[in-house]
């Protein structure tokens, strides 16, 4: 009771049960002064607002104190002892023990100033934060730094007889300000929201602590990128036998935890990371700060991270769709971190429609035959060709090489061309190493879209000068060194093929930029019209011959082109569609009610996520 | 703050429980309903320790035949106050502060209510500049509670380590 604080929690305790007691004072107040029916009918109001709402308790039954303290105070009454007297009453649990009201009114006068001091001191705070605290983050509705609650602040500044109320507070400065980011994946189910300026001050931190520890950031992609998930649902008998014989041969390898082929019982999914992760996220986690950003929900996503991160060592952060800000893209600026530090590694460009140049785009892993349906007509999934990808030479390790070089590039220090560290942009890095896997190339394209097009908007000449080619909108017999061709027997293809240049499908092209090296041109002929035959068939063979490469060979890159191979073949996925499916996939947590027809098996966003794709 | 308090509720009985198990019947309905459960005024109830009195029932009059007692009952609540000191664990940390737990209360410290000796690090903590303490998850802390709100089941609070006397205290041991 000695301590300021303390004698405040019985201020407000006593105000807190006051409705236990009203009528005890009630009598005893209307025996009282003239001003006290008012702060009684203040208090009723309390207690009926404050019933099993949200209202700040603390804050109202300040609130109500000093009014009461103001009004008796312009009637000349001390009027404390009948208040200790109800705390009294309670502390005791003994209503209106009579004992205490004599007792009191000797301690009354003594008591009453520094305690009325107290309330006055206890409110000041409040009111006086209102006014100069900016609240820069709001937690469960609450000022972090000041404390006060949010709907208590509207009010206020909405409510007249508030201004009077807390003359200082003025109504207070706009609860949430423009542009304020909302953070969901923080906490289980609240949200964060900071304002602009704060989101401002963490990034700047974050910044500097990454550069003085010479690290960057990187956000992974789950589902297709690191590993892949189906429902068991969409599993047939045939497929699960394979399964089993996977399994088996995993636990005669003696992985433990390093088990690729895992069945998550309780979400009802078969999930096969990819070969390589572990030696990935180990390899990269000393130079990268790494975040899981998913579009599956939550719970997968921690179930996922459960997997490929027992410890809870390697990810700062995991991100699910539930936490994103938008539904259909992901955004870098939930993780608060600077776009020019970040880079992003996943299989979908289009759903980084704002940072396309953080992108790593990797290959879609497809182990499972149903998930692969989803994407494909043609083409055999890994499993049905009963193989996988090499996890020292397959899509990860070629990414990890990748990330690594352009952290080294980064940082490197005996640059002069480079500009001082602050200013250093890792989009400009990776473009820059890019840039190099074609260099020297002169690409003609043929056939690959309608002549009326600008060349130079279109998705695959501004992946060959992403690449590092120049293009040239003409055949030129001096300069062109490949022809980029969808179909054969055109002109340019002829003359190049009689001049002994390489000629190749669009796939070349995509397959270079998964794979971040020049790939033999050999292995993406041009077949003849009227062969039958297409580049992907062709290729598919070349890609299956230990490359490493992913699902259906050179099918894959064609296919996964993402905004490049969409408009190029009726068979393949639009962007939209692309995007769609991504989200259906994700939706059900990796592949579930994306099929439709099996969207009751699904959790309920998964069957939405179906309804979604299907409309 | 913890108290033990008795307090009294009417709960609705389905007339298929009219019998001998009647007064068992009302008990478990009574710590389905209040236990867990949070107001502004009473805070968290964490327990109802002994049902007092059920009195009479009295049958409702809109042909649903469920009776109404009320019943008298003492149940331990845990309201929190501002001002109050608490010591809560850690639950995760984040670059925005971190989040711990004391009981069934949630707490929330910000950055700007941890002394400035302590900065955030890159692997989840915030680590003291002597490098001696760390804030992560699993350390024990001792918060003064800023303000406070109320969810229908849950408690939470915005707590602040910038006070004297207040800061970590220990560990988990892992």
């Amino acid at each position: 009771m000695e301590s300021p604080s303390s004698s405040q929690d019985d201020e407000a305790l006593a105000a807190a049960f006051d409705g236990e007691f009203e009528e005890e004072h009630g009598e005893a107040d209307d025996a009282a002064e003239e001003p006290q029916p008012e702060a009684d009918r203040i208090d009723l109001g309390e207690d009926g607002g404050s019933a099993g709402s949200d209202l700040d308790l603390d804050d109202l039954a300040e609130e109500g104190y000093k009014e009461v303290e103001e009004l008796e105070r312009e009637a000349g009454i001390t009027h404390r002892p009948a208040k200790r007297q109800r705390r009294v009453t309670f502390a005791s649990d003994e209503p209106g023990s009579p004992g205490a009201g004599p007792s009191s009114p000797g301690a009354g006068p003594s008591g009453s100033g520094p305690s009325g001091g107290m309330a006055g001191a206890g409110g000041k705070p409040s009111a006086a934060a209102a006014a100069a605290c900016l609240h820069p983050v709001w937690v469960f509705g609450l000022c972090g730094v000041c404390g006060v609650s949010k709907e208590d602040l509207e009010q206020r500044a909405g409510d007249a007889y508030g201004h009077y109320l807390t003359p200082g507070g003025g109504g207070g400065p706009p609860a949430a300000g423009a542009g304020a980011v909302r953070l969901k994946h923080l906490h289980a189910s609240k949200e964060v929201e900071i304002s602009q300026g704060e989101a401002e001050r963490v990034r700047r931190g974050a910044v500097s602590r990454l550069l003085s520890r010479k690290r960057l950031i990187l956000i992974l992609d789950l589902d297709h990128t690191l590993l892949n998930s189906v429902h068991m649902a969409e599993v047939g008998p045939d497929v699960e036998g394979q399964l089993a014989e996977v399994m088996r041969r995993e636990e005669e390898a003696n992985m433990g935890p390093r088990r690729l082929l895992h069945c998550l019982a309780d979400k009802k999914l078969w999930t096969k990371l990819r070969p390589g992760v572990f030696e990935f996220l180990e390899g990269l986690r000393e130079v990268y700060e790494m975040h899981i950003y998913t579009m599956g929900d939550k719970t997968y996503a921690a179930e996922v991270r459960r997997l490929l991160d027992p410890a809870g060592r390697l990810f700062s952060s995991v991100v699910a769709k539930d936490h994103s800000t938008t539904q259909t893209a992901k955004h870098l600026d939930v993780l608060l971190s600077a776009d020019e530090l970040a880079l992003v590694l996943d299989d979908t460009e289009a759903v980084w429609p704002g940072h396309r140049r953080n992108l790593l785009q990797i290959e879609r892993y497809h182990f499972f035959p149903s998930d692969l349906r989803k994407w494909r007509t043609d083409g055999t999934a890994l499993l049905e060709q009963g193989r996988d990808e090499s996890a020292t030479a397959g899509a990860l390790a070629t990414h990890m090489r990748v990330l690594r070089a352009v952290h080294a590039r980064f940082f490197s220090q005996d640059d002069p061309s480079l500009p001082p560290l602050e200013q250093r942009d890792v989009r400009l890095v990776l473009a820059e190493l890019k840039a190099k896997i074609l260099t020297g190339c002169r690409i003609t394209f043929s056939r690959c879209w309608a002549q009326d097009k600008n060349p130079r908007s279109e998705p695959l000449w501004q992946m060959a000068e992403g690449l590092g080619a120049t293009c040239l909108p003409a055949y030129d017999p001096h300069e062109t060194t490949h022809v980029v061709a969808a179909a054969g027997g055109t002109a340019k293809v002829h003359q190049a093929r009689s001049a002994g240049k390489a000629v190749v499908t669009p796939s070349w092209l995509q397959g270079c930029a998964f794979r971040w090296e020049r790939l033999p041109e050999a292995d993406f002929p041009v077949s003849e019209p009227g062969a039958g035959g297409e580049g992907r068939g062709v290729s598919g063979s070349g890609g299956g011959s230990g490359h490493g490469r992913s699902a259906g060979g050179g099918g894959a890159p064609g296919g996964g082109g993402g905004g490049a191979g969409g408009g190029r073949d009726g068979r393949l996925l639009s962007a939209e569609e692309e995007l769609k499916l991504a989200i259906a996939a994700a939706g059900g947590g990796g592949g579930g009610g994306a099929a439709g027809g099996s969207g009751s098996q699904g959790p309920g966003n998964g069957g939405t996520g179906g309804a979604k794709a299907a409309g | 703050m913890f108290y033990y308090l008795r307090l009294t509720k009417s709960l609705d009985i389905h007339p298929k429980h009219f019998g001998p198990k009647l007064s068992e019947v009302i008990r478990e309905k009574l710590i389905a309903e209040t236990e867990g459960t949070c107001t502004g005024k009473y805070g968290y109830v964490v327990a109802v320790t002994r049902v007092d009195n059920i009195s009479k029932g009295r049958i409702r009059q809109d042909q649903s035949g469920y009776a109404t007692f009320e019943v008298e009952y003492g149940c331990i609540v845990c309201r929190p106050y501002k001002g109050e000191v608490l010591d809560a664990v850690v639950t995760s940390v984040n670059k925005m502060g971190f989040f711990a737990q004391a009981g069934p209360l949630q707490l929330f410290v910000t950055q700007h209510l941890i002394p400035e000796e302590f900065e955030a690090s890159d692997d989840n903590a915030f680590v003291s500049m002597d490098q001696t303490t760390r804030i992560q998850a699993g350390t024990h802390v001792r918060v003064r509670i800023v303000g406070i709100k109320y969810d229908p089941t849950e408690v939470f609070c915005i707590a602040t380590m910038k006070q004297d006397y207040l800061g970590v205290i220990g560990s988990d041991v892992i």
